[in-house]
């Protein structure tokens, strides 16, 4: 049980932060469109070429290496479909080849999916199974969306099926909605801890006040709670409890973040000239991304006491 | 980076859950179980020998002391697994955790002799008298007055709060010496035995157990200097050493998970389980814990590494108090009317984390140190 990162786990992590901090950020997502901005090509093929993204987990560190990049992605803004390349693909199907982009979604999906239209591989959860729809030009529609990702409808769903993938590609995919969750409520909440310590009112900064520095206090502790949580199931290699359990809580965290970084910036926050709503407003995106599979604290319950209400529809589990 | 346990400390924690297993069952119920009631401090007093001799009281301490000088992780292990059946120790967690090492570092020889061999044996129980009516979250604005007279200090003044206090041997106490305003300056601690005469003990009321609270009362009390640890007026720095072994000594997120299990298992003999509500409550409780569980371990291995202490403590107590309150509401909320008779789980559950956020430091001064340690907001 260790918790600081060891030295190829901290070589990952330096070298896809120099990555980010030239590649990705908000200038960057304002150049590909602001908050409905297009997929990020130029960063995932980079990432992709240096093999940071979509790598096989054929060490012990594999799947913590993939986590880092994902969370720092999602910290840095980075308009790429890292999850289902980075964790999903390898994790829920070894061996196999997908081709990036890809982009995840629950059979009979009809509402708009996060970076359908630049996926070149949509895995579906189908149950106990998953699918691979390889999509091409005039396979999808793009939906306008102010959520920070692009968002696009999906018309072909034929497909090459892998049987028994489904517990596991569900698993995965709460991991990695986990972190995406937390990388981007790290952000968020790290430009408001900044705004409230300059920002002065009443001759004294806004982040002296009890009330405030309480409430944001209170959002630190469940970030990083739910981080450790993602990290280890993603150690864990997405074993289905902890998956859930880190979901559940990086939602909880992530709700927190959303209504109290808006808070307590003003109508600041609001303006699309400053950064904030960069991150928060893909808060409630990744959110209906992981209700649309269900309840995930039901999840962790049914796994853990071998109960409760039997999965709504195909996607839940 | 890395989450999974060494095989030596697997096989630690089986052959604690074996032993307990053994040592507790049948006798483990009810009164005995009952925090500070007289069936619960006797049994206490007989387990902490039985553990003492299997070298499983005082394992973290130097082996000069009694100790085997054990890691971090194994005496997190054995706190986990004390934790998670309610705590058989009982008041011995005090001396074990904070009083034994704060006499280690600051006592004399005399007093190391005195003291240390008595903890270790598991044949001692001490209280901390620490808070007063004018001094609870605050409490450098201590009043409780020492003044030198030759080779004693006279002590005048009162504790309140103080668990344990009726059937303990000795306080861990804390007066003042210098000037009234003097603050955190004018503090000295007194290793103080209860027997003294002007040692007074009331015992309170309180809904979070019945045996709890006391109030200490000190008239004209003549304490040789002897008793002394450390030097006079600096025992402010003394006391904020053991406050920092305090903080996450007591690993409340075993209990609560140990308290969801009970949940789950009278809804489930109930036939409640599969109720929404009770199934997604259940799963956000047990979210809760587990954040709480990583939150704490990060802290162990800090201590493990010898790396100095920082406010990822004070994040871990944030933490548990949140899946304490967490899992007292639901137990609450669903066993109901069932939950209001005497000794249910529901009871339990919600005096138990009642107090969650007020002992070893309120929940929000633990806020207070986050945002100025951590997120570097300024002072108000």
């Amino acid at each position: 049980m260790h918790f600081d990162l060891d030295d190829d786990q901290q070589a990952i992590s330096e070298a896809v932060g120099r990555i980010l901090l030239s590649e990705a950020g908000p200038e960057r997502v304002r150049a590909l469109g602001g908050d409905d901005p297009r997929h990020d090509d130029d960063l995932a093929g980079l990432l992709r070429d240096q093999g940071y993204l979509g790598f096989p987990f054929d060490d012990g560190n594999g799947p913590l290496q993939a986590a880092l990049v994902v969370e720092a992605t999602a910290e840095a803004a980075g308009v790429v479909a890292t999850g289902a390349e980075a964790l999903v693909a390898p994790g829920a199907l070894p061996g196999r080849t997908v081709t990036g982009p890809v982009a995840i979604a629950g059979a009979g999906t009809t509402a708009p999916i996060r970076f359908a239209a630049a996926a070149a591989s949509l895995l579906v959860v189908d149950g106990d199974d998953v699918t691979i729809v390889e999509l091409g030009p005039g396979d999808t529609t793009p939906v306008p969306a102010r959520f920070g990702y692009p968002m696009a409808l999906v018309h072909r769903w034929d497909a090459r099926t892998i049987a028994g993938a489904g517990t596991a590609a569900r698993s995965w995919w709460r991991v990695g909605l986990a972190l995406e969750l937390v990388g981007t409520a790290r952000a968020a909440l790290d430009l408001t801890v900044g705004h409230v310590r300059d920002r002065e009112q009443f001759g004294r900064s806004i982040g002296s006040f009890q009330g405030v520095q309480h409430r944001l206090a209170e959002c630190e502790v469940l970030v990083q709670g739910a981080r450790w949580l993602a990290l280890e199931a993603a150690w864990s290699r997405a074993e289905a409890e902890r998956s859930a359990a880190a979901l559940t809580q990086a939602l909880r965290s992530a709700d927190r973040v959303f209504w109290d970084t808006h808070q307590f910036s003003g109508a600041l926050g609001f303006a699309t000239e400053y950064d904030l709503h960069l991150w928060t407003m893909r808060l409630p995106a990744l959110r209906a991304e992981a209700l649309a599979m269900g309840s995930s604290a039901a999840a962790l319950t049914r796994r853990r006491w071998g109960t409760g209400a039997a999965p709504s529809s195909k996607v839940a589990g | 980076m890395e989450f999974g346990w060494s095989e030596e400390d697997l096989s630690f924690r089986k052959e604690v859950r074996t032993f307990l297993e053994g040592e507790l069952a049948e006798v483990w119920t009810g009164a005995t179980a009952a925090l500070g009631s007289p069936e619960n401090v006797a049994f206490s007093r007989h387990f902490a020998g039985v553990l003492a001799e299997r070298g499983w009281l005082t394992p973290h301490w130097p082996v000069e002391h009694g100790g085997s000088g054990t890691s971090a992780w194994r005496l997190a292990i054995l706190g986990e697994e004390m934790w998670s059946i309610g705590e058989p120790r009982g008041p011995q967690y005090m001396n074990v955790n904070w009083i034994g090492p704060s006499i280690m570092t600051h006592g004399t020889e005399a007093q190391k002799e005195l003291h240390l061999p008595r903890i270790a044996r598991g044949d001692v129980i001490w209280c901390q008298g620490f808070s007063e009516p004018e001094a609870g979250s605050d409490l450098a604005a201590l009043r409780t007055r020492a003044v030198r007279d030759a080779d004693q200090y006279i002590v005048n003044g009162q504790k309140v709060w103080t668990s344990y206090a009726a059937v303990a041997d000795y306080c861990y106490l804390l007066v003042r010496t210098g000037e009234e305003a003097s603050g955190p300056r004018g503090i000295t601690v007194l290793l103080v035995p209860t027997r003294l005469e002007g040692f007074e003990v009331r015992s309170m009321g309180s809904v979070v157990g019945d045996h709890s609270f006391h109030e200490l009362f000190f008239t004209d009390m003549q304490v040789p200097v002897e008793c002394r640890l450390g030097p006079e007026n600096e025992g402010w720095s003394v006391v904020r050493q053991a406050l920092a072994y305090e903080r996450v000594g007591a690993p409340r997120w075993a209990r609560a998970q140990y308290i969801l299990e009970q949940i789950a298992e009278w809804a489930r003999a109930h036939g409640r389980i599969d109720e929404p509500w009770v199934v997604e409550q259940l799963g956000a409780a047990r979210a809760a814990t587990e954040a709480a569980r990583l939150l704490c371990y990060r802290v162990i291995d800090e201590r493990a590494l010898d790396k100095p202490p920082t406010p990822h403590a004070n994040l871990a107590r944030i933490a548990m108090v949140e899946a304490e309150r967490m899992v007292g509401r639901l137990a609450a909320d669903l066993l109901g009317l069932d939950g209001l008779a005497t000794g249910s789980i529901a009871e339990n559950a919600l005096r138990k984390s009642m107090a969650a956020g007020i002992a070893a430091g309120t929940y929000e001064i633990q806020l207070n140190l986050i945002a100025r340690l951590l997120l570097g907001l300024p002072k108000g």
